[in-house]
């Protein structure tokens, strides 16, 4: 089993792993041609789709975690203090 | 043999039969009777209508088989064969029935071609699929499931409204609506599939529901109410642009919701909501493209949804335990749910070499090729949710993570639900790896123009995979989820509602009870009168003699008058017809 949250080194090696593969197989996309700079869809441009990706998850996680998570989650009991599932 | 049989109604026998027979006869007919309904959907020709006609001047069509309701109806039939294969240890006979008739009336639905057909498998689908909730002990199901029949008896009336103005206006077949006219029967019509299409925000009937069904229960429901709908919304509302924004609303929503959830079932509730936006997405962009890429989604969808619900219900069924945060290590323990968890999860978020990965693409590049850019971009960005919560925060929480010891094994996980967990993973990879011959050939709007294993393609979806992971170990630590609720659209029905629901139930019940009691004493007092009509003439106030009286059993002169209009009125029959 993988302790990634304790062990901080650990972690940054699987990070720096993935980041050099995103990059080894985006490397080789562009040397086949696959990414064109003046591209309609905006992740066939060079480089948009690892930027989107790392942004997109951020918006994400921000949003979900720091965000909807204050707002919107209540105690686990929080319907069942009203009544509202101790009827049966 | 099999030809033209209907199978949702060798479905809806096997239950019957099974619910009769003994727990050893229960399991035999659960593992093997629901193939003969695969082999009969297998076997009907395209093309096949079968009808009869019904008060003379109306025509069900009961089995109609074009090339959409085909694909719909196979996918269903192999979904409630493996469903059934999980289920069969199940001790429950009525569990067995109400599954069997849930996904009988699913590919009922998917194979009716007229309305009125259509209607009455759409309601049964509903009534069976809520005593997979109630058959739930815990006590929050009962309320769940109340909530849950609530919503579809809404749905089911939107539709019923629909239907009925438009056989009023003499349209009787289930067609395309969006020509027009755009009338009540339109939007009301429209509503109901909505509704059942989990459509934010009419959704939280879903994520509310599915958690409190059986174990069982919830994988035949990961698949069933939410496609069936897709597969109606294909067949009535292609092209009806409205779908678009709610589609891409819901694939965000449902991704953002699931990154916060704890409870596991409700967070694959949530993703049910984020893939079926894709496939609204693609009914609402309306394309050949798009609505062969909401029809490959929903195939895959089914696949993929039923395997990982079937996954994490063999971890609850065998520790007892459903929130994230109090699991780990899993992987360990359970070396075969992780592999197959970890094909589903590939799957769901469009990993290379799964099924995910040539379905969900196609409506994404329709939308592209419909001009519609930032459809698109939104659509991939729902991609990362899927990928950020279920391939990252389950694998790693669930299964890898060391463990955390709050989850000892109650019970080992049985034969018959790693067989269904393994044909499951087995059905993702081939359709991954096959797409040509075991989907695309077989998609009802033309031909696909989408080819999956491009490198453009693949190298896309490896380099989201490998980009969007760093943001997750950057944040690792703050990412575990916690026991709580997670307020949705329920919480207005649910709490300020609930007040108004109250007083206008009390006022219904103490008007119900008056009027009651009042009719009882009118009936019990008339009954008498009518029985001792001389009463009439007395003075005295009507009452019944406490010693034996024949006052007190003398027959009702309403009776004699029943019984000779009765006569009369079949001898009126029986002459008018014979003359």
């Amino acid at each position: 089993m993988i302790d990634l949250i304790g062990d901080s080194k650990k972690r940054n090696k699987v990070m720096l792993l993935f980041l050099v593969l995103g990059l080894i197989v985006f490397g080789i996309a562009s040397s086949c041609g696959v990414y064109e700079s003046d591209a309609e869809n905006i992740l066939e441009r060079p480089g948009m789709m690892i930027v989107f990706s790392f942004v997109g998850c951020w918006v994400l996680i921000i949003l979900a975690k720091l965000i909807m998570t204050p707002l919107l989650q209540r105690s686990e009991n929080y319907y069942e203090e009203g009544g509202d599932d101790t009827d049966a | 043999m099999l030809e033209n049989v209907h199978p949702g109604l060798i479905f809806i026998l096997v239950g019957f039969f099974a619910s009769l027979c003994g727990e050893k006869a229960r399991k035999m007919i659960l593992a093997c009777c629901p193939f003969l309904a695969v082999g009969s959907m297998l076997n009907i020709s395209l093309g096949t209508d079968l009808s009869f006609t019904f008060l003379s001047d109306y025509t069900i069509h009961y089995l109609y088989v074009d090339k959409l309701s085909w694909i719909f109806g196979a996918i269903f039939c192999i979904l409630g064969a493996v469903g059934a294969i999980y289920s069969c240890h199940n001790k429950s006979a009525i569990e067995a029935l109400c599954s069997m008739a849930y996904v009988g009336s699913s590919v009922g639905v998917v194979l009716a071609h007229d309305w009125i057909t259509f209607l009455f498998f759409w309601e049964l689908e509903a009534v069976s699929s809520v005593f997979l909730i109630w058959n739930d002990p815990r006590p929050t199901s009962r309320a769940a499931g109340m909530r849950y029949i609530l919503v579809h008896t809404l749905s089911g009336n939107c539709v019923l409204f629909g239907v009925i103005m438009k056989l009023v206006q003499g349209e009787f077949i289930v067609q395309n609506l969006v020509a027009g006219p755009h009338d009540a029967a339109f939007w009301t019509i429209l509503i109901g599939f909505c509704i059942n299409a989990a459509v934010v925000p009419l959704h939280a009937w879903l994520t509310d529901g599915y958690p409190a069904a059986t174990l069982t229960g919830s994988v035949f429901m990961s698949s069933c109410t939410t496609k069936v709908a897709v597969y109606a919304l294909l067949r009535v509302f292609g092209g009806t642009e409205l779908l678009i924004g709610f589609g891409v609303l819901m694939a965000l929503y449902g991704a953002s919701y699931a990154v916060m959830e704890n409870d596991m079932i409700k967070l694959l509730s949530y993703h049910i909501v984020s893939q079926v936006g894709y496939m609204v997405a693609g009914v609402g962009i309306g394309t050949m493209m798009s609505m062969n890429g909401a029809t490959a989604h929903a195939f895959s969808h089914i696949l993929y949804k039923s395997l990982l619900f079937m996954c994490c219900n063999a971890l609850i069924y065998a520790t007892g335990v459903r929130k994230i945060n109090e699991l780990g290590g899993m992987a360990k323990r359970y070396p075969l749910v992780f592999v197959c968890f970890a094909i589903g999860a590939f799957s769901i978020s469009g990993v290379p070499l799964f099924n995910g990965f040539v379905s969900k693409m196609i409506t994404v590049t329709a939308a592209e090729e419909a001009h519609l850019g930032i459809v698109a971009l939104l659509l991939e960005l729902a991609s990362i949710g899927t990928l950020l919560s279920i391939c990252f925060k389950m694998l790693y929480f669930i299964f890898l993570r060391p463990d955390k010891g709050m989850a000892p094994e109650k019970r080992g996980i049985e034969s018959n639900m790693s067989v269904a967990m393994v044909i499951g993973a087995g059905l993702c990879t081939v359709i991954g790896l096959f797409p040509e011959i075991t989907l695309y050939q077989f998609l009802p709007f033309g031909p696909v123009g989408y080819v999956p294993y491009t490198v453009g393609h693949v190298a896309n979806q490896v380099i989201m995979c490998c980009i969007a992971v760093i943001p997750f170990l950057m944040f690792l630590p703050r990412m575990e989820p916690h026991t709580a609720e997670s307020l949705d659209t329920d919480w207005v029905y649910r709490r300020p509602l609930k007040a108004v629901f109250t007083g206008i139930a009390c006022l219904c019940f103490g008007l119900c009870r008056g009027l009651g009691h009042a009719w009882g004493v009118g009936v019990r007092q008339s009954m008498f009168l009518m029985a001792n009509p001389m009463q009439f003439l007395d003075a005295k106030p009507f009452y019944q003699k406490k010693h034996y009286s024949p006052d007190n059993y003398r027959t009702s002169i309403a009776d004699t008058i029943m019984i000779i209009l009765t006569v009369l009125f079949i001898c009126i029959f029986y002459f008018r017809t014979s003359l």
